[in-house]
């Protein structure tokens, strides 16, 4: 039945296909070859040696070869990594969503006073370099007793995405229909009930987009790493990016291993999460 | 469509505790750090010992550093480029994606590889197709009998280093507009077909109007990050040669860890962060205040 | 899914705080440069197991990374904030001010007169690393030597004589470029410091090399720098050497594409590239008049630190004192050198070492002077401005005097004048 129904689908959406369509599909196809080549250039080469990646560039390695693999578990305990990097971005993800969106609320559905001014603090916030806020950051870490410990990450994490999560929830929920929420509250439902049954809801898609960003921005954050948490134990999996290309600058394969091996998780993650924008996507249309 | 705000008795408590912790964050690792900074301007204190206050002094050499006006300048150019090419392409292609139904899924993962993949990673790709000796582009001239080409030099290198930057984010842009165009009911496109739109008017008429505020927040982000730049400049030139690929982020970056002057480095980022907000509200004054929801 | 999604929070932030905290045991913090692929974090890394096994109530937390821009930033202000590890190495020259102007590390001076602290280092290495109010405050484990290193079947494939004075230097610099061969692989655009430093010390002399700006910009830094121009002007380097930094140069050397290479005793190991080379380390040719042919860049720029809290904490100090010791042992010592291929800073004779760590200390013992590198005299600040000058002056963009005197200008700023 299902396969018939499918079928059915497929003919379906060939026959409408138009001139159009066949434009847009090549557009659509170039850009993601730009896209796609890298990763597949990077995971070939994460199986070869340098002097077959500087020769031949872009040819496939003449054996699966496994040696970098094992050189880069010798140089961190990557499991161990793993867990710490996702601890670590999974916190930071869970309390920018929550604060953010609760924050973002408040700022697409209210009018108050210093409105304005936190919308410029907003925006100078995105704008602080990272690099030099390190040091100050560093000394406040230290003074908490902060450093080495997972809090030393999550926090300033946490701060640095809160912004864009903040502007990016209230753009998202500002233009969102009052109705259900006028509604909500003529039946006397808490603000704390609309934010939690009727805008968190709605608003999936944005959370997810948020989540990833934050998610994706935390775990890469390799500077921030190197300078907060130097312990073993406690070091996120970006480490090893650092370790390999700071002293094997010259070996091409070893670094591209450690690029593999660093992407799995945020790719995993990402497709995970993409689900649920689409599971919002269906919510948002029916309530819409 | 105005947005109408309601209002009822506990919104001043409603609008503390909400926005409290978020606040309170932001305000101790992002606000206090920078204006800790912004104190330390008045200071030279190499290595960040034995700090000495010479008032203005990092303000005055600001101004008369040479590097610093070209970092600026190219900062300039990187923004133009971010807003036209990045947010441009990433809006074409997401109402691209968004008018298929076979592939949606596919190209939704794909597009968002290169911000997977980490700049560290991406600069060495650059690093190797441009590499004069065995590099892929001049592999490509030498094959087909031209002379290769040294892409870094002086002339190049800004382009070079502004290619991947650009390139790298259009999935940012793409899926943060995909995302914004998911609130726009189904509705809404039907009224639009059954009124006889075509597709070009069902664009510009529905839904780039109601996502107006979703592009309004990545035009400040593209902005600022482009003033924030600094990845694959850093792995690819380090600015050069002779500073001609040089943004601000490059040359902070290089004052506060390679000659660790804390001091100037923090007056290069006050610098920043005035550009960003003469920059941002300008384009906000350009765009004017054009709230609108879904009713 | 909300409820679980709470308690990993709570978990997590309860166990965050639980990582570092100690039980009654000892716990000393270290800091090493012997991580990721230095060649000693193997031995390292076994003497710390090693001491561990030997003293059950002392644990040890390695904390060794390999020195990049942001690790030292996070040192030095550890150092700042009073969260210095109980025992770090770092550098001993111009770096090292913001370690010990802290006021936090341990002079050594008198230890090393009453007890076996520094036991077996050589009087002449722990002179070299006297901080400038007269203590000392490191003890150095290995040093480095710089020269040129050659590729020897290159240099035979096309019968050139090794470069042993400017005449052959510029023969072989032509013969190789006639063959489509780099003559010399540097990265003058990112990391032309080993090339500043040997034109300066072989077109001045050690004496020139070594003046630092007390007495404003030394001519043999102005001659050192045009020498650099007419190297490039010759075509020495590679076509794209103002883009490059060492790992393009290295790279380059390490494929065979390139005869030479100005480079310390540290990347002996990576020039061979697996033994597919055949290498040998010279000293920089006399590339003017007043250099002289035998002298070389070397030394020890980097020690063992005590931390004076740890040192007086009584808990602590046999445990502190104990691993000082045996980090700064002899028999450590030899271990690390054998495996770095770098000066022993105590009396010892590494064994095993390959041909060209052999010919490195050949002429290293026969150098007439030794100088530091000049990074290693002046304030980092004005020697970056040198650093960035070279391509402005490969480019002709800028003069040698004027690079040096802009260096010289950010010498006066940071110097306080």
């Amino acid at each position: 039945m299902i396969f018939l129904k499918l079928l059915t689908r497929i003919q379906d959406y060939f026959e409408d296909i138009s001139m159009g369509k066949f434009v847009i599909y090549m557009v659509l196809i170039a850009w993601a070859s730009t896209t796609i080549m890298p990763l597949l250039w990077v995971t070939n080469n994460s199986f070869r040696t340098t002097e077959e990646i500087v020769n031949h560039p872009f040819s496939l390695p003449s054996s699966f070869n496994l040696e970098n693999y094992e050189l880069a578990q010798a140089r961190v305990a990557i499991l161990n990594s793993y867990k710490n990097s996702i601890i670590m971005s999974g916190t930071t993800v869970i309390i920018v969503l929550f604060l953010g969106g609760l924050a973002g609320y408040v700022i697409a559905r209210f009018d108050f006073v210093f409105k304005s001014v936190i919308k410029k603090l907003l925006v100078i916030g995105l704008m602080i370099p990272a690099f030099v806020t390190v040091v100050p950051v560093y000394e406040l870490l230290i003074k908490f007793d902060l450093v080495n410990t997972y809090l030393a990450l999550i926090l300033p994490h946490t701060a640095g995405n809160l912004v864009f999560a903040i502007m990016m929830l209230a753009a998202y929920m500002s233009s969102l229909s009052t109705e259900i929420e006028e509604a909500a509250l003529l039946d006397g439902a808490s603000r704390w009930q609309i934010f939690t049954r009727i805008f968190v809801p709605m608003s999936r898609p944005a959370f997810a987009t948020v989540g990833i960003f934050t998610f994706l921005w935390s775990y890469n954050d390799l500077f921030s790493a190197l300078v907060y948490v130097s312990h073993k134990e406690v070091q996120p999996i970006t480490v090893l990016l650092a370790k390999v290309s700071t002293m094997y600058g010259t070996d091409l394969g070893l670094q591209a291993t450690a690029v593999v091996i660093t992407v799995i998780p945020v790719l995993l993650v990402y497709i995970i999460l993409q689900k649920q924008i689409i599971k919002g996507l269906t919510q948002g249309a029916v309530k819409g | 469509m105005e947005v109408v705000f309601i209002k009822t008795k506990d919104d001043k408590k409603v609008i503390f505790f909400f926005l409290f912790p978020a606040l309170l964050m932001m305000t101790i690792f992002l606000f206090y750090p920078i204006v800790r900074s912004f104190y330390k301007t008045f200071y030279i204190a190499v290595q960040n010992i034995n700090p000495r206050f010479v008032g203005l002094h990092n303000y005055r050499k600001l101004l008369t550093d040479p590097a610093v006006w070209i970092a600026t300048k190219n900062t300039f150019i990187f923004m133009i480029a971010a807003v036209i090419f990045q947010v441009g392409i990433g809006i074409v292609l997401a109402v691209l994606v968004d008018m298929i139904r076979a592939g949606k899924e596919f190209f939704k993962t794909v597009y968002f590889f290169p911000i997977v993949m980490s700049a560290a990673s991406l600069g060495l790709l650059f690093k190797l197709l441009y590499n004069y000796n065995s590099g892929l582009l001049n592999a490509f001239l030498i094959n087909f009998g031209y002379e290769p080409v040294l892409w870094l030099d002086a002339s190049k290198a800004l382009l070079m280093v502004m290619i991947p930057t650009l390139w790298q984010y259009v999935g940012f842009y793409f899926v943060i507009i995909l995302t914004a165009m998911t609130k726009i009911p189904e509705q809404l496109y039907e009224v639009a077909y059954l009124e006889g739109a075509s597709t070009i008017q069902r664009v510009t008429k529905v839904t780039l109007p109601l996502i107006f505020e979703d592009i309004k927040v990545i035009l400040v982000l593209a902005i600022t990050g482009a003033l924030r730049v600094f990845d694959f400049v850093w792995l690819i030139t380090q600015g050069g040669p002779f500073d001609s690929s040089q943004v601000l982020g490059t040359y902070m970056y290089s004052a506060v860890f390679q000659r660790r002057l804390f001091g100037y480095g923090s007056t290069i980022a006050i610098l920043i962060i005035v550009l960003g907000v003469i920059i941002t509200s300008i384009t906000n004054k350009l765009l004017g205040k054009r709230d609108v929801s879904i009713d | 899914m909300k409820k679980i999604l709470m308690l990993t929070l709570v978990f997590v932030l309860i166990f965050s705080f639980g990582v570092v905290k100690a039980n009654e045991q000892v716990t000393l913090r270290v800091v090493t440069m012997f991580a990721g692929a230095d060649p000693v974090s193997e031995v390292y890394e076994k003497t710390i197991e090693q001491f561990m096994a030997d003293n059950p109530n002392v644990r040890i937390i390695d904390e060794s990374a390999t020195f990049d821009d942001s690790v030292k930033v996070r040192i030095e202000n550890d150092f700042a904030a009073g969260n210095e590890p109980d025992i770090t190495m770092y550098f001993t020259d111009a770096q090292a001010t913001p370690v010990v102007e802290s006021g936090r590390v341990m002079p050594l001076d008198d230890l090393i007169a009453e007890t076996e602290i520094g036991d077996g280092i050589l009087p002449s290495v722990l002179e070299q690393v006297r901080y400038s109010d007269g203590n000392i405050y490191a003890i150095p484990i290995t040093g480095f030597y710089e020269g040129l290193i050659l590729n020897v079947d290159l240099f035979e494939k096309y019968g050139v004589d090794y470069p042993t004075s400017w005449d052959k230097l510029v023969a072989a610099i032509d013969t190789f470029n006639a063959n489509g061969i780099t003559p010399m692989a540097v990265g003058l655009g990112i990391t032309p410091h080993y090339q500043i430093e040997h034109s300066i010390l072989k077109v001045g002399s050690a004496e020139g090399h070594d003046a630092g700006f007390e007495n404003g910009v030394n001519e043999a830094w102005i001659e050192g720098l045009k020498n650099i121009k007419e190297l490039y002007d010759m075509g020495a380097f590679q076509k794209d050497t103002l883009t490059q930094g060492w790992e393009g140069a290295r790279g380059l050397f390490k494929q065979g594409k390139a005869a030479m290479i100005v480079e310390g005793s540290w990347a002996i190991a990576d020039s061979q590239n697996e033994g597919k080379n055949n290498v040998t380390m010279i000293p920089y040719p006399k590339s003017g008049p007043e250099g002289n042919p035998t002298d070389m860049i070397a030394g020890f720029t980097s020690g063992l630190y005590l931390s004076k809290e740890a040192y007086q904490d009584e808990a602590k100090q046999e445990a502190v004192v104990k691993l000082f010791k045996r980090l700064t042992s002899a028999e450590f010592i030899k271990a690390a050198a054998e495996a770095n291929g770098g000066l022993p800073a105590a009396k010892v004779t590494p064994e095993g070492l390959a041909q060209p760590y052999l010919d490195g200390l050949n002429a290293f013992q026969q150098a007439e002077n030794i100088s530091l590198p000049i990074d290693a005299q002046i304030p980092r600040p004005a020697w970056q401005e040198i650093v960035k000058g070279i391509g402005y002056i490969c480019a002709d963009r800028k003069t040698a005097e004027e690079v040096l005197d802009d260096a010289y200008q950010i010498y006066l700023e940071v110097s306080g004048n």
